[in-house]
């Protein structure tokens, strides 16, 4: 036995060490600080649909000087306070790599979604079916062969059409990005791209595809930046629905931005946003008729909020206020709380069920979770985020998203 | 089985006193480092609070309190992990060419020894893991230490305490250190497929001379083709079927399969083809 003393020295410290190690940071994992909303008013139920994610930090703050600290992200849903360091490793591989959007469709549909693309926009699920957009083989950009990828699944039949058609006008485009993918009640799906011409900037493209036949059927322009030169800006986007990317609707509405140019710098344009020109156009996708949304002036420079299929959805600030799209007009108003200690109501919004979440932004006074009813505007609940255990020194929660199951 | 933990316990002996020296060094150094950062910050505290007139919150509140991590991003701490890794990296070389170019051909009586060749690998790669995981468990026990010491001069109004399971979070350590035993278990068994990949090659070398070496070079860019096809497919067809898990999956099978055939290789060229 003495002869292999350095063996056994060697084997009994490795052992003891990492074996400990491990046990103690199993044990160590719950130790973390359990963070509530703590009930202020209203009914705990509403909290059921609502998941917080962020982030959990020890003496991390930018920007001085002798802070590092370490960070561990967390999800505070109806069943409490999970930490990432909570999950095994397997977990973390299956639950992380994708938007939490996508892996439920994956969970759902394993076969249908293997080999397609992460990005929700790409995706459309309805009662019936579930659509797939994508533009392949641009990993090298302007390369110039890029073509569609599209896939449709019957969920009745669980059949899956997909077919594969060359983007047209191909060899014009730099790069060409899936914004939104629709599907009319005729069977003809519409794809809604992004795409950067080679010279000129970008546009909104509408392309429609004949599902049974697998081909394209017909290309539309729906926005163009004409009114860009050299001392204005003009960024151009489709209003989606904040809480569903993969929501189905009967219109598509764009948005046009039109700014001053401040000052160029190498990186780009610094535009000034306040002083923006707002332009909104509302896309029949039955018909393929465009026509101006004509906003009223309190609305038409702020952002879009939320959308649903009747509704478009802005915060003011003082207001939520929803905008009815068929009848153009002003629908239902309601207050947001005010509390002293901030100026402008900051927070993120998500409207679900009738009902809207806000879990607010700012780091500084109590974070709140506050749930309106979007008809009444009376507060069915408001809480605060509260970090367990009395806030120790150094630790901070930042919270990054809120969603509404 | 008894001759193979003889020459693993062999092998040990023969680089024990560079190995207890990389331990003292590491220790020395990282402990003179928690003192020389951790007074740093003390000296620093002490010039703004006492000489500027500064108070403990607004010192706070402009440097921040120090956390473990300052030393721990330090070279104090960072430099002799990267000598001890360095060391042992040069030793998987080393390990078989001690054997052959040493005083007397000492690979020549190892090889005549009455037990399978494959024990002598096997054994060098075992003492390798061995030695590697040793010096990882004798730095989970220097951060603790140090930990210790770095509490007991930072006053605790200045500093922020992290847990050891914090700490080994931190970016490179978190490799070092897993945070599971699940990647503790594949990141180590990768170490020991780069352990054996490396020794196949360096038989290759030593059994066909020059030509081996290109040999053993092309043996080891195989190698890492086949581990990292997952990767190239994406990158060639832009198109991938595998889920995240089933990739993993599929990692760890060819990681497996990359080891067998290593250890396999290196059976064979050590009965049938090695020169001495």
């Amino acid at each position: 036995m003495g002869r292999y003393w350095r063996l056994i020295a060697v084997v009994v410290v490795v052992v003891l060490t990492i074996g400990m190690f491990y046990i103690q940071s199993a044990v160590a994992a719950n130790e973390l600080p359990n963070i509530t909303v703590e009930k202020v008013s209203g009914n705990e139920k509403e909290l059921e649909p609502v998941t917080i994610s962020g982030s959990y930090s020890v003496g991390n703050s930018s920007g001085k000087k002798f802070i590092h600290g370490v960070s561990e992200s967390f999800i505070v849903d109806a069943e409490g306070t999970t930490y990432s360091s909570e999950q095994s490793f397997f977990e973390r591989i299956e639950n992380n790599f994708y938007p939490q959007r996508i892996n439920q469709l994956q969970e759902e549909y394993r076969g249908f979604m293997r080999g397609k693309s992460g990005r929700i926009p790409s995706f459309l699920e309805t009662e019936k079916r579930i659509a797939y957009a994508n533009i392949i083989n641009q990993t090298v950009p302007g390369k110039g062969n890029i073509e569609f990828d599209i896939a449709v699944l019957n969920k009745e039949n669980e059949e899956t059409t997909s077919f594969t058609v060359p983007v047209p006008n191909r060899a014009m485009y730099h790069q060409v990005y899936v914004e939104d993918v629709q599907i009319t009640d005729n069977k003809e799906l519409q794809v809604i791209t992004r795409n950067s011409p080679r010279n000129g900037m970008e546009e909104l493209h509408l392309y429609r595809f004949d599902i049974e036949n697998e081909d394209i059927i017909g290309e539309d322009t729906v926005v163009k930046p004409e009114n860009q030169n050299e001392n204005m800006n003009a960024r151009i986007s489709s209003a989606e629905s904040n809480s569903d990317l993969t929501a189905s609707f009967d219109d598509v509405i764009f948005k046009k931005t039109i700014e001053p140019i401040v000052k160029r710098s190498k990186q780009g344009r610094v535009t000034e946003s306040a002083a923006g020109e707002q332009e909104y156009s509302i896309y029949n996708l039955e018909t393929g008729e465009k026509r101006p949304l004509e906003l009223p002036k309190e609305l038409s420079d702020q952002e879009i909020l939320d959308r649903d299929n009747r509704s478009l959805y802005f915060n003011t600030g003082q207001q939520i206020v929803q905008y009815d799209l068929e009848s153009e007009q002003v629908t239902n108003q309601i207050e947001l709380p005010s509390y002293e200690e901030e100026g402008k109501f900051e927070a993120m919004t998500h409207i679900a069920d009738s009902k809207v979440y806000m879990l607010t932004r700012d780091q500084q006074s109590p974070q709140r979770l506050i749930v309106l009813g979007l008809e009444t505007g009376d507060i069915l609940f408001e809480g605060e985020i509260k970090l367990g255990e009395a806030v120790e020194k150094g630790e901070t929660i930042n919270l990054y998203d809120l969603a509404v199951q | 089985m008894n001759r193979f933990i003889k020459l693993v316990n062999f092998e040990l002996s023969r680089f024990m006193k560079i190995y207890i020296a990389l331990i003292v060094l590491t220790g020395l150094i990282q402990l003179t480092g928690v003192f020389v950062t951790a007074n740093s910050f003390m000296a620093e505290a002490d010039r703004m609070i006492y000489e500027q007139g500064m108070s403990q919150a607004q010192f706070i509140e402009q440097y921040g309190a120090m956390t473990f991590l300052n030393f721990a991003k330090s070279l104090w701490f960072v430099g002799p992990i990267a000598i001890c890794a360095a060391a042992l990296l040069f030793y998987v070389f080393m390990i078989w060419y001690r054997d052959w170019f040493g005083k007397n051909t000492f690979i020549y009586r190892l090889l005549m020894l009455p037990t399978a060749r494959l024990n002598v690998f096997l054994a060098k790669a075992a003492s390798i893991m061995l030695m590697v995981l040793g010096l990882v468990s004798i730095q989970l026990i220097l951060l603790t230490l140090e930990n210790a010491v770095f509490k007991w001069i930072v006053p605790v109004d200045l500093r922020v305490d992290m847990t050891l399971g914090q700490i080994v979070k931190w970016d490179y350590l978190s490799i070092i250190i897993p945070q599971t035993f699940t990647e503790f278990i594949l990141y180590y068994g990768a170490g020991f497929m780069f352990v054996s990949v490396m020794f196949t090659a360096l038989l290759i070398e030593r059994s066909f001379g020059w030509k081996g070496l290109l040999l053993g070079a092309g043996y080891t860019a195989i190698a890492a083709l086949v581990m990292l096809s997952p990767l190239l497919m994406i990158a060639f067809t832009g198109q991938y079927d595998l889920y995240p898990l089933e990739t993993l999956g599929l990692e760890i099978g060819l990681g497996i399969v990359i080891t067998a055939v290593s250890v396999w290789m290196g059976h064979y060229l050590l009965t049938k083809k090695i020169t001495v």
